[in-house]
């Protein structure tokens, strides 16, 4: 039978086979995957995982089931393994969106590629101010540390005069911005730091032994630590013995896993900035914490409930904006702003000038002799309100 | 810990050789990097954002060369006015490396100068430890 020679039974038949793409097409793309990228320590990982769970559990994005894509090198802050794991993400073109990286510096160097690719990237705990100039498609759960150097300021102006302070900080993207901010501040106030030097990413033991000793013969009385935990594992021995008494405060890179899994307690007593009240109970946050802790993630992070709310706001992003990656950004950029904010664990969440959250910062001291064995936090939240 | 005339001489041999590979490969990998970029690009891209890149290039070799400057001096003489010469110095070179940073690059250059900006903030902070 030829096709074209029957026109009467042509128009039915071609209208079924029509009907029948459609439906074919309509069918496989239902429950087709959104895709989002996430380039986070294991913390984060899991707190992305589970917040990508529960949406699917209440199913997904209008049928379509949210898939993490992970890459590799998350927990490196050189910008090499940042940038392989940009551009191995961006190459999928199938990729609405990214959550990462973990460090400030990460963050910075991938983010370029990101915002040439316009896929947005959320980053749930890179605090560098630099990253509010990173792109139109950069956005972060958290505030620029133009807030939590001078609110670091603050605490060691707590300390009452002018108090002897020593500073140390990690020399990269992240270190640099919050030291500069700190000491800037510091030196607003009449304080000059009686001890102030850079150490590495990579420094180990060997390296700390001698800023140990250089740090005790200038006796301060206050230690402001501008780095991670597990470097502070290299010094933390060395410099109680040479200044029993020192007061330490630590940058919100302190914090992690690191602090839970502390059985030689040489984080004893540190104060630490927390992005995230953690002495604020609601069910939703229990419910989460339930879920989190498991052998391996003994408590939650900040990483892992700022992934968390990352993770659920681009559903939302996604749900109302569809799976567009320009549509995502535009409707996370009026967050805040001409929509309301987005109600997360974290609190809620707006981006009131660009990509940046409005800053609010707590104290929690590891392991307060002074209280019952855990953690203690100020009874009193120590907020910045306030936008930049 | 005391420091030995020995270990002091190790020292500062340590500081220049990681400030002479810094200078070259700012240089070298500056330079170059946006003459091929200029040659392959220069119908395409806009001659102001060049003219731009350049100048920072420029900057960011200028000053390294000028922090190198100041830490020789401060290890010749211990005056604090060196050290701060060598810390600002130090700022604009990380501001005009990260200034570079935001504009559009290749990855392969991009990578080639965040990896300048590593060994950069390395010699900072061995060049601390030898001061």
């Amino acid at each position: 039978m030829r096709w074209f020679g029957l026109a009467g039974q042509r128009r039915p038949m071609g209208l079924a086979l029509v009907v029948g793409t459609c439906a074919l097409v309509w069918a496989c793309n239902r429950g087709e995957p959104y895709l989002i990228g996430v380039v986070l320590d294991a913390d984060g990982q899991r707190g992305a995982t589970l917040a990508a769970q529960e949406v699917n559990e209440r199913g997904g994005i209008d049928g379509h089931p949210i898939q993490l894509v992970r890459a590799t090198g998350a927990s490196s802050s050189y910008a090499r393994e940042a940038l392989a794991a940009a551009e191995s993400l961006t190459s999928n073109h199938k990729l609405l969106a990214v959550v990462g990286h973990t460090n400030s510096g990460a963050s910075l160097a991938a983010s370029q590629i990101y915002n040439a690719q316009h896929v947005v990237q959320i980053a749930p705990t890179s605090t560098t101010p630099l990253y509010s100039r990173a792109g139109p498609y950069s956005f972060r759960m958290v505030a620029s540390d133009v807030h939590q150097g001078a609110f670091l300021a603050e605490q060691v102006l707590a300390y009452g005069g002018a108090p002897r302070v020593g500073v140390l900080f990690v020399n990269d993207d992240y270190g640099r911005g919050l030291h500069d901010v700190l000491v800037n501040t510091l030196r607003s106030a009449g304080v000059q730091p009686v001890y102030d030097a850079p150490f590495a990413t990579g420094d180990h033991k060997s390296e700390f032994d001698g800023i140990v000793a250089s740090l005790a013969r200038a006796r301060p009385r206050v230690l402001v630590w501008v780095g991670r935990s597990y470097q502070f594992r290299s010094v933390s021995v060395a410099l109680r013995r040479a200044l029993p008494s020192i007061v330490v405060l630590a940058s919100d890179g302190f914090g992690g896993p690191d602090l839970s899994l502390d059985s030689l307690h040489v984080f004893d007593g540190v104060r630490y900035v927390r992005l995230f009240d953690f002495s604020r109970r609601n069910v939703e946050l229990e419910r989460l914490r339930r879920r989190y802790v498991s052998p391996g993630f003994p408590e939650l992070t900040d990483q892992a409930v700022l992934s968390y709310d990352a993770v659920t706001l681009l559903a939302e992003a996604v749900r109302h904006a569809g799976p567009r990656r320009e549509a995502i950004r535009d409707w996370l950029a009026r967050v805040g702003n001409e929509s309301p904010p987005f109600v997360g664990l974290s609190g809620p969440v707006a981006f009131p000038s660009g990509g940046d959250r409005a800053p609010a910062y707590f104290m929690e001291v590891v392991d307060d002799p002074l209280a019952s064995r855990g953690r203690s936090t100020d009874s009193a939240p120590l907020h910045r309100p306030g936008a930049q | 810990m005391k420091r030995t005339g020995g270990g002091k001489t190790l020292r500062r041999r340590l500081v220049w050789s990681v400030l002479l590979v810094v200078s070259a490969a700012a240089a070298a990998m500056l330079g170059s990097d946006s003459l091929a970029m200029s040659l392959r690009d220069s119908v395409e891209r806009d001659s102001d954002a060049f003219m731009d890149e350049q100048r920072i290039a420029d900057q960011i070799v200028a000053l390294t060369y000028q922090q190198q400057l100041a830490a020789y001096r401060f290890l010749q003489r211990s005056d604090t006015v060196y050290l701060n010469e060598f810390q600002g110095q130090g700022h604009r070179v990380y501001e005009e490396i990260r200034q570079y940073l935001f504009h559009d690059l290749s990855n392969e250059a991009r990578l080639q100068v965040e990896s300048i900006k590593e060994l950069h903030q390395e010699f900072e902070v061995a060049a601390a430890r030898a001061f």
